[in-house]
């Protein structure tokens, strides 16, 4: 029999889908089947960190066959178990299907075939919580060389070849951003990673601190080198408790085992690292108000310059940058920059993980190189779900913008993406099919941004708000027909007076809405119709066909607002009261309810 | 400090490197529209009231934007101009502005900037926030429903009065401002000043016993000094039909930030005690009106009888009546003291015994903001010299150290690096202190001595050492002396102690102007035959009760009815603060002008010349 190990993951997606139930089962089996000595648990069984195609859930792989079973139910692992464990049978019904037939290994997925992985090396691959499988995939050793062979200046010049660019919004060259801090002239200096990760649905940076918490304190140990800095911090939000777990677990062994504290690697160098635990409002992710809060003040932003670089915590430079920027790092040391730049474009190298939502097959964390076209994405995400037609795609969260079908062939990187009116952002992309209403997205957009203003700035405070409740009437069909033009002058203003980059950009989704699906704003407010029938306020009210209707009273029990009543021959609904949901006509099982005048 | 050019609206303009834009458009009477900039508080360019354009391209706030060489500013183009609007319109939509129900109609920064952009037509709807009102106070209101949220009330709780009561609760819409943990503000850490609503732009925080009372514009102002300690604060005083409607405290002298605690800009106001406007003799238990000129007939009559006659006076009086009323007690034979004189007669003969010199002595207290350690005896600062303590807490904010003793409850415990509260008699303290620093860190070491020496003081032997750790330590380190010391034992240690370190000192008295350090006082029969006492606003000095009490007949000259005239023989009218005018020495040495706010009413129009005709009735 083969020397097997079973890989788990228990990302978070996949623990609220069960993952530890199916563990629990699978150890359940092995005990049966008195498998024990062939699979110790500390050595056979990993837990990882997110694999990827979280909607796939709970989801294992073992190896060395590379077998990969999603979707799993408990009662599936006693196949698994009986059939490939035992009789090296691989369980065909339980394999996941793409484009109609089905996928063995889970290299071979398509969601996982178009996919490069750098930031995400490791994650899904390693037990995040053990230093020792970290350390025998090469872990710690960009740090040693950076700190034992390397100069200062040197590895600066190294980061600013590679070209990495920021990721945590903004796009600002690391190499140069590390220069400003090196160059300051102060004994103390910190390194700060940025981990608060506030976008609606963003997750990439936390599956990164779930599932190779080492890497970024390795990033971070690299930095300090670098800048001459002897502390850092990582910030996490509080709602991320396996993170925080498995950080705190990855700074405890990496300290016992001398991979923090003093004279690293037997040289002068000092470095610890501590973590923080935010409140959790979306602000505090922006640099200066994340760093007031680290210094126990209230997460407000604070005017710039002076820049963290040469003026941060506590006053003294800083270099903040985001999780993913810091795990690509170690292997940006290891591989040599030349290597980092040949991936991706020209101004954007690299990879950069998408957090992948919205109508499509797979939804989850994607890992593409630079230039990859929003097509491919797509594609790799098992493209647009239900067999329906792609209407836009909405990149870089409340901060960015929607990109519409005539451009599905543009690459994703920095300065594409900023010229047809987006950002990269943190890497939110979520897929938009033909049903959708983008009033309705701006809206859900705005209304996040609106929900978090700090309060600070009114153009943020207020502006926001007002743009908001314009919205908010378009959508009832309240419309007026200056409420465009004052919608735009009103994103103008905020966009350019806001304090900080929430409220700058805050107005963006409408931005770019207007741009591209004006009409379909026009059609709102002028005809008072919402063409994706999104809007339930502009949709007439539902009536039931007399002759079809067979009074079983389904519909009765749906309506949310009792808007229908019985009759002997048939039900009727009262079309005052009727909001158009639509929920009756679901569930009529002789489809006697449609939308529209009775007449 | 290196000088740069730069440009506004076409116009060429020097400035001082490091300067805001703002500040340097000021100085060249070009004014930026603002809401949230205060010249005493760090700017925080929250309001963006005061955007311009920069180099033709970028939009910056004046109030966080630095001068550099050749900046293009303009501050009027039409796109400025539109965003400014819009902002304005938000933020006065937004809030409960209707003008003519609010107390700051027609002294409201917000409703100038209305007018002077034009605002007076709206394009966007009101939001009607309902947000609970804050009246727990016994003097200041907070209504969110008015606050445009530019925190000038909270940088002012924490930055000018070293607080930080106030702060911004909630974000987004619900962000307003809270006291505390959201707490009425009467059941939070507030120390009544009032700074809060002095500064507020808008309606949103307000003075109770002013409001409605009439607009700053239309009232007569009075800028004169406030004499209720010897800090001195510069006051601005508002007044209508010779009633008295506010005091705020000076903006110009920034380094108090225009700064007034509760005595001098609350009590005033709320003081509704019946005034003294005849002279009343009291005869076989009923009291006797009588005219002014009788009156002093009276008293003349009384001292010449009297054989020991002891004059005392209020501490809070201009130097001109203390000069008169102390030439006409010795014309009359009188032993002649000022409250909180004693006080400096005794720190005279400790100063003359230890041959000290006066370079210890600081003479500007805002000193105590640049020390590094400060060493306050007696914390009774907090109540009697309420503006100092605020130095003393921004001081301790921002990294002083900061040693307290105190007989009785620490009132700076929450911002003191060491508090020590010791019974009575503190003087072993000091000398225990005195004698290590004397001594060397040898006696330091050996713990059993101290604790013998300490005996009945529940003091920490290890505090003590610290104390002394700390002194030796500090480069720059200010003595406090709270007025509540008067034993001679305390001031001698403690000022041998400054000698020994070169400590600096700040020592307080009970009386605001110190002009009675250059006056002839010699302390009074405490048993006399006739005593006279100028209480003037005083109503409740222990001295002057006791020195009443023991006199056969007394002669109480005061400005409003107390405990002291009821006991008096003979009750002749003095003016009110507001009614005097000359002038007055701080803490700091400096003369200041005290000016007269109101026309006395009664039949006393001068004190001096009361008492230079009262010396000639000999
Ligand atoms: C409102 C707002 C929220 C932000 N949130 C985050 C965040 O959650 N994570 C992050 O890394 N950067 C965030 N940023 C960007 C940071 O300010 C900063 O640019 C970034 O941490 C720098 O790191 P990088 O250079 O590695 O991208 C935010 C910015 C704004 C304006
Ligand atoms: S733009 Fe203004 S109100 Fe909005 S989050 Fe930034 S500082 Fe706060
Ligand atoms: S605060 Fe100013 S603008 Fe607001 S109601 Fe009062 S006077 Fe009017
Ligand atoms: S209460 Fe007044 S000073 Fe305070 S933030 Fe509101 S408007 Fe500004
Ligand atoms: S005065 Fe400059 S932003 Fe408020």
């Amino acid at each position: 029999m083969t020397r097997r190990e079973i890989l788990i993951c228990s990302g978070t997606g996949c623990l609220s889908a069960g993952a530890e139930e199916i563990e629990d089962k699978l150890m359940d089996e092995l005990w049966k089947h008195e498998l024990e000595d062939k699979y110790p648990v500390t050595r056979a069984i990993k837990r990882t960190g997110c694999m990827g195609p979280c909607n796939l859930g709970p989801m294992i792989i073992i190896r060395p066959e590379d077998t990969f079973y999603g979707n799993l139910e408990p009662s599936d692992v006693e196949t698994i178990v009986e059939e490939h464990l035992l009789k090296d049978r691989v369980v065909r019904n339980l394999l996941i299907e793409d484009d109609g037939h089905k996928v063995e290994e889970f290299q071979k997925l398509d969601f996982i075939q178009g996919q490069k992985k750098i930031v995400m090396r490791n994650s899904g691959d390693i037990d995040p919580s053990s230093l020792e499988d970290y350390l025998e995939n090469d872990g710690y050793m960009a740090a040693r060389k950076a700190i034992t062979d390397m100069e200062r200046e040197e590895i600066i010049e190294e980061i600013k070849e590679s070209g990495l660019r920021g990721r945590g919004g903004a796009g600002f060259p690391t190499g140069l951003k590390w220069e400003f801090t090196a160059r300051e002239d102060e004994d103390e200096k910190y390194v700060v990673c940025n981990g608060d990760e506030g976008d609606p649905g963003a997750f990439m940076d936390r599956s990164v601190l779930e599932g190779d918490p080492h890497s970024i304190i390795e990033g971070m140990m690299i930095a300090g080198y670098a800048v001459g800095a002897n502390k850092g911090y990582i910030y996490v939000r509080a709602e991320y408790p396996l993170a925080i777990r498995n950080l705190q677990k990855a700074i405890r062994d990496a300290e016992s085992e001398g991979y923090l504290g003093e004279n690293l690697f037997n040289t002068q160098f000092d470095f610890n690292v501590e973590l923080r635990v935010g409140a959790g409002a979306f602000v505090c992710g922006e640099e200066t108000a994340l760093l007031s809060s680290i210094e126990g003040k209230q997460g407000r932003p604070k005017y710039r310059p002076p820049y963290p670089a040469q003026s941060g915590l506590w006053d003294q430079p800083t270099v903040i940058n985001n999780v993913e920027t810091f795990a690509n790092i170690p292997i940006i040391i290891e591989k040599g920059s030349e290597w980092f730049d040949d991936i991706g474009t020209e101004g954007s190298s690299g990879t950069k993980v998408f957090a992948v939502a919205g109508d499509v097959g797979n939804t989850g964390l994607v890992e593409a190189e630079m230039g990859t076209t929003i097509e491919e994405m797509i594609d790799i995400a098992g493209g647009v779900a239900g067999g329906k037609d792609f209407k836009a795609v909405q990149i870089g969260g409340p901060a960015g913008g929607t990109i519409p079908e005539e451009h599905i062939d543009l690459p994703i990187d920095y300065d594409s993406l900023e010229e047809a009116g987006t950002i990269m952002g943190s890497g939110g992309f979520i897929v938009l099919d033909e049903d959708t209403c983008m009033v309705d997205v701006a809206k859900f957009f705005l209304d996040f941004t609106q929900e978090e203003s700090c309060g600070k700035c009114p153009p943020c405070r207020l502006g926001t708000k007002r743009m908001l409740d314009i919205l908010d009437k378009i959508t009832k069909g309240e419309g007026e027909s200056e409420d465009l033009e004052t919608l735009e002058e009103l994103a103008e203003t905020v966009q350019n007076t806001s304090f900080c980059g929430l409220g700058q950009a805050s107005p963006n989704p409408v931005l770019s809405t207007l741009r591209f699906f004006r009409e379909e704003y026009e059609a709102h407010v002028n005809e008072k119709e919402c063409p994706t029938g999104t809007c339930k306020a502009l949709v007439e009210a539902f009536y039931i066909d007399e002759e079809a209707c067979v009074t079983c009273g389904k519909c009765t029990e749906v309506c949310p607002v009792d808007a229908i009543s019985s009759g002997d021959e048939s039900y009727s609904i009262d079309p005052d009261t009727c909001i158009s949901c639509g929920e009756c006509a679901q569930v009529c099982p002789v489809e006697a309810i449609s939308e529209g005048d009775n007449e | 400090m290196s000088t740069v050019k730069f440009t506004v609206d076409g116009e060429k303009i020097s400035a001082e490197k490091g300067e805001t834009v703002m500040s340097a458009c000021k100085k060249h009477g070009i004014d930026i529209p603002k809401l949230c900039q205060h010249d005493a508080m760090e700017n925080v360019m929250a309001c963006r009231v005061c955007i311009v354009e920069v180099n033709g391209e970028q939009i910056q706030p004046a109030c966080g934007l630095k001068v550099e060489e050749d900046l293009e500013i303009k501050t009027e183009t039409d796109e400025i101009k539109k965003y400014r609007r819009m902002n304005l319109e938000l933020i006065y939509r937004s809030e409960n502005h209707y003008c003519m129900f609010c107390e700051s109609d027609g002294d409201c920064e917000l409703q100038d900037l209305m007018w002077e952009n034009g605002i007076d037509y709206f394009e966007h709807p009101r939001l009607f926030p309902d947000r609970p009102i804050d009246s727990s106070h016994e003097h200041i209101v907070i209504d969110n429903n008015r606050c445009i949220r530019c925190g000038r009330c909270v940088r002012a709780c924490e930055e000018v009065v070293g607080n930080q009561t106030l702060a911004f609760g909630g974000r987004g819409l619900e962000n307003e401002i809270v006291a505390d943990a959201d707490v009425p503000l009467k059941e939070s850490t507030c120390v009544s000043c009032g700074m809060c609503l002095q500064v507020c732009p808008t309606g949103a925080i307000f003075n109770k016993h002013s409001m409605f009372k009439g607009i700053k514009d239309e009232c007569d102002l009075t800028e004169s000094t406030c004499l209720r300690c010897s800090v001195g604060c510069e006051t601005e005083i508002y007044t209508r039909t010779g009633h008295l409607v506010e005091i705020e405290g000076a903006e110009s002298e920034m380094e108090s930030g225009g700064q007034l605690c509760e005595m001098g800009r609350f009590e005033p106001l709320v003081d509704r005690t019946e005034k003294i406007d005849d002279v009343i003799y009291k005869e076989n238990e009923t009291e006797k009106e009588m005219s002014l000129a009788k009156g002093l007939e009276k008293a003349a009559e009384v001292l010449d009888e009297g054989d020991k006659i002891s004059a005392m006076a209020s501490g809070n009086l201009t130097n001109e009546v203390l000069d008169s009323f102390s030439e006409a007690m010795r014309t009359h034979g009188a032993l002649f003291d000022v409250v909180g004189a004693k006080r400096h007669r005794f720190e005279k003969e400790v100063k003359r015994r230890i041959n000290m010199i006066e370079g210890h002595f600081i003479d500007d207290i805002t000193e105590v903001m640049k020390a590094d350690h400060i060493l306050l005896y007696d914390t009774s600062v907090r109540d009697t010299h309420p503006v100092l303590a605020s130095y003393i807490r921004r001081a301790a904010m921002n990294g002083t150290r900061l040693i307290t003793i105190d007989a009785y409850e620490d009132r700076f415990w929450e911002h003191s690096d060491i508090s020590i509260s010791v019974e009575s008699p503190k003087t072993q303290l000091t000398r225990l202190i005195n004698q290590v620093v004397r001594e060397g860190k040898g006696s330091i070491e050996d713990l059993t001595r101290v604790s013998s020496i300490l005996g009945g003081l529940r003091v920490h032997p290890r505090d003590v050492m610290q104390v002394v750790k700390h002194l030796e330590e500090s480069t720059y380190d200010i003595i406090i002396l709270g007025s509540e010391i008067i034993d001679r034992w305390s001031i001698r240690h403690i000022f041998e102690l400054a000698k020994l370190e070169g400590s600096y000192l700040i020592s307080l008295n009970q009386a605001s102007n110190q002009y009675i350090r250059s006056l002839e006082t010699e302390g009074v029969y405490e048993e006399p035959d006739v005593a006279y006492v100028l209480a003037g606003d005083e109503d409740d000095q222990e001295d002057m009760k006791k020195l009443i009490e023991n006199a056969d007949f007394s002669i109480v000259q005061a400005s409003k009815r107390s405990e002291l005239t009821e006991k008096a023989d003979l009750v002749i009218p003095s003016l009110t603060m507001f009614e005097r005018e000359g002038t007055s020495v701080n803490i700091n040495g400096e003369e200041k002008e005290v000016e007269r706010v109101m026309e006395p009413k009664g039949e006393l129009k001068s004190e001096r010349e009361f008492f230079e005709e009262l010396a000639e009735k000999r």
